[in-house]
């Protein structure tokens, strides 16, 4: 990348006149204008709260949260958020971030604009960090300057199977719509269900439309009938659908998946390990509830400022050799220290199923097991992952 | 206790007047165990029966008595006061109002202050006793936990959970003097008796961080790991330290199981398995027992300090935070 050259010769100019002065970090944030995946009308049942718009906050409260041991490091953060409608835009508004000063940038974009964005920056003194598209292709893809955040598609249907195995529900009907990202969500929940021996009993797409003559597949009551089960498990990403799946049931059966139990990074309704105060502390902030996807954010706000805290060395490969070490021992509030896989850059953490006012349970279960670290039991592991650019 | 404060503080006003008396202290063996979840204090026989249960203000989390032994002071983090108890009658007799989700605190040497950590807007408060009011506030990181004074009374160590640092604060300044960089997430302290070591448990790096408070800086970095365990599960939080120094506790969080080291040297003389997620641990004052408050299995483990195995585990109320001894 040719303009980046002028750029790094500046950066070494100032490194040589070896000022005492603080140390300029700058965190870039990268969203989408308008993202799709946010449209408040789409009725995420799973929230109380309105759905973020935004999950810049959750940055800007790490900032916050660190900003005194970052003083104390003598660092001066700052957050150069932008946002861009496409890809074409987002690019442009990395390359300024870069230009900027920025190592690291925090991504809350889809999967295809990751992808497009990691593509980009191949070859740039640059970190991504995926927030907040759970898609297993972006890990497999195998990009060297990128890491995940947020948990992907396979850790939260793992979590699930584990709770599903725990509880003795080892037959799931899957359901699955229209939305891309719903066949992507239950293709994931059947690799893990296969790995925890739990059986399949159907897998049924279902549609919207009211229309009488599709009736098997709008119709609950006939998308549910004609088979036995003991969970219902549905993946509907707009959650327009499986809001009004449960209790309506052909069978008395639990419904989890996008709706009832949900496999998620953060609900607010978690009170231990010091999550009530990472919650009220954002809800303080903003006005409203701390969702996964700002979680997501949040820690990997948190991660990068950990990093330049706790390491002299502040190079790009340094700070992320350190992030995907053992020697991180990040605290996401969740009871247990975190680090980056160095397989993937997957950041290892618990998963919380919840309903939508209550965490019912944390995953790893209790019991499950791995030779390593238990958190390694969510997710693809490292003996069975490979690469596929 | 927002219901009906005005009885309890009319009726408490003889109580209190009378436990001022110092002739009261009379080393009951009471073993009192906060529980933050069911809003009360468990008042144990020395046999480990349940003499009653005290109804706090919500949230009750760290608890100290007066040197006196006469008032017992609990910090009730979901009402904001410190609740005050008179060991005699074991009654909350007054309350004294904090910042936000008071957590840890200490008195000053002469209890004319208390210096309390308050989670939710990170400060660290110094409240007069005698006039209830807050005289400073000092902002720290994010989440302070811990609060301890230097022997002298001139120094105030704080831990932020999220900063991950001890903040020294200069009590004539009323200012952080420094800050130290320690393990993730640092929880809780003491100071040696010859008040020349501060340590420092960090929950979340599986540490134990010992400052040498001449210079403040970092002398050594302890880990733990009992057998079968992984590092990631030490997750060390409450300690306690005999009267001589020689010997410390450290629980170890959700490894279920309580450290017992040798302070000198550091080695560990006995892991001994606890109840779940072993967090706040007291010796008495005879230094025979020790008591474990177990955050998950709702109970707690005394443990024999003569042979260093648990002797048994008493069921408490939901979530025991802290155990404090009266003898």
């Amino acid at each position: 990348m040719a303009w980046l050259r002028p750029v790094l010769a500046l950066i070494v100019l100032l490194a040589g006149t070896g000022l005492a002065a603080a140390e300029d970090v700058v965190l870039g944030y990268l969203s989408q204008t308008d993202d799709p995946r946010y449209v408040r009308d789409w009725g995420y049942a799973r929230l109380i709260a309105p759905p973020a718009d935004t999950t810049v906050d959750g940055a800007t409260m790490a900032l916050k949260d660190l900003s005194f041991v970052t003083d104390a490091s003598g660092l001066s953060v700052t957050l150069d958020a932008r946002e861009a409608p496409d890809l074409d835009g987002l690019k442009i508004a990395l390359e300024a971030q870069i230009a900027a000063g920025a190592r690291f940038v925090i991504l809350d974009l889809n999967a295809e604009l990751v992808s497009g964005l990691a593509e980009a920056a191949a070859g740039s003194p640059v970190m991504l960090i995926n927030a907040t598209a759970p898609d297993d292709s972006l890990r497999t893809a195998c990009f060297a300057g990128l890491l995940h955040s947020g948990p992907s598609d396979r850790m939260l249907e793992d979590a699930l199977t584990q709770y599903l195995r725990f509880q003795n529900w080892t037959r799931a009907l899957v359901l699955y719509g229209e939305h891309p990202r719903d066949s992507i969500i239950a293709e994931a929940f059947a690799k893990s269900a296969a790995r925890l021996r739990i059986g399949i009993s159907d897998t049924r797409p279902f549609t919207l439309a009211a229309d009488p003559q599709n009736r098997e597949q709008n119709n609950i009551k006939l998308l549910t009938g004609g088979t036995d089960y003991d969970v219902v498990f549905v993946a509907d990403t707009r959650g327009e659908f499986g809001r009004y799946i449960p209790y309506a049931t052909n069978l008395a059966r639990p419904v989890v998946g996008s709706v009832g139990l949900t496999p998620l990074a953060w609900h607010w309704a978690f009170e231990r390990d010091g999550a009530t105060q990472v919650s009220s502390r954002f809800d303080r902030m903003t006005g409203r509830k701390m969702s996964g996807e700002d979680w997501s954010v949040w820690i990997a706000a948190k991660a990068i400022l950990t990093a330049y805290t706790k390491i002299t060395d502040h190079s790009v490969t340094a700070l992320a050799d350190y992030m995907r070490s053992d020697a991180m021992r990040l605290d996401g509030s969740k009871g247990v220290s975190l680090n980056f896989r160095d397989w993937n850059g997957q950041l290892r953490m618990p998963v919380m199923l919840a309903t939508a006012d209550a965490v019912i349970a944390v995953a790893p279960i209790e019991g499950y097991l791995h030779r390593d670290n238990t958190l390694d039991t969510l997710g693809t592991d490292r003996a069975e992952f490979r690469c596929s650019p | 206790m927002r219901r009906g404060r005005t009885s309890i503080l009319t009726g408490a006003l003889v109580a209190f007047m009378g436990a001022s008396s110092p002739a009261l202290a009379t080393d009951t063996g009471l073993i009192f165990v906060s529980n933050e979840r069911s809003n009360d204090i468990y008042v144990l026989s020395p046999d480990y029966e349940l003499v009653t249960k005290i109804e706090t203000d919500r949230r009750p989390r760290d608890m100290h008595f007066n040197a006196a032994h006469t008032l017992l002071y609990v910090a009730c983090g979901d009402d904001d006061v410190i609740d005050i108890i008179d060991v005699a009658t074991l009654e909350v007799v007054d309350a004294i109002p904090t910042g936000p989700s008071p957590e840890v605190f200490a008195f000053s040497p002469d209890e004319s202050q208390i210096y309390v950590s308050n989670e939710e807007d990170s400060t660290l408060e110094i409240i007069d006793v005698a006039d209830k009011i807050v005289t400073a506030r000092i902002p720290t990181g994010a989440e302070p936990e811990g609060v301890i004074h230097s022997i002298d009374g001139k120094t105030v160590y704080v831990t932020s959970e999220v900063a991950d640092m001890v903040h020294v604060v200069d009590l004539a300044s009323q200012s952080v003097v420094k800050n130290i960089i320690v393990g993730t997430r640092p929880r809780r302290f003491i100071v040696t008796p010859d008040g020349s070591e501060l340590w420092v448990s960090d929950e979340l790096s599986s540490e134990v961080h010992v400052i040498d408070l001449a210079t403040l800086e970092i002398k050594e970095v302890l880990t733990f790991l009992p057998p079968g365990f992984r590092p990631e599960d030490v997750t060390p939080v409450g300690m306690a330290i005999t009267k001589d120094g020689s010997k410390t506790l450290i629980s170890l969080g959700r490894a279920n199981h309580v450290a017992i080291i040798d302070t000198a040297s550091r080695n560990v003389l006995s892991y001994v398995l606890v109840g779940s997620r072993a967090w706040s641990v007291d010796l008495s004052r005879d230094e025979k027992t020790a008591i474990v408050a177990n955050g998950l299995s709702d109970d707690i483990t005394i443990i024999d300090m003569g042979s260093m195995k648990p002797v048994r585990s008493v069921p408490v109320g939901r979530t025991p935070h802290t155990v404090v001894i009266d003898d």
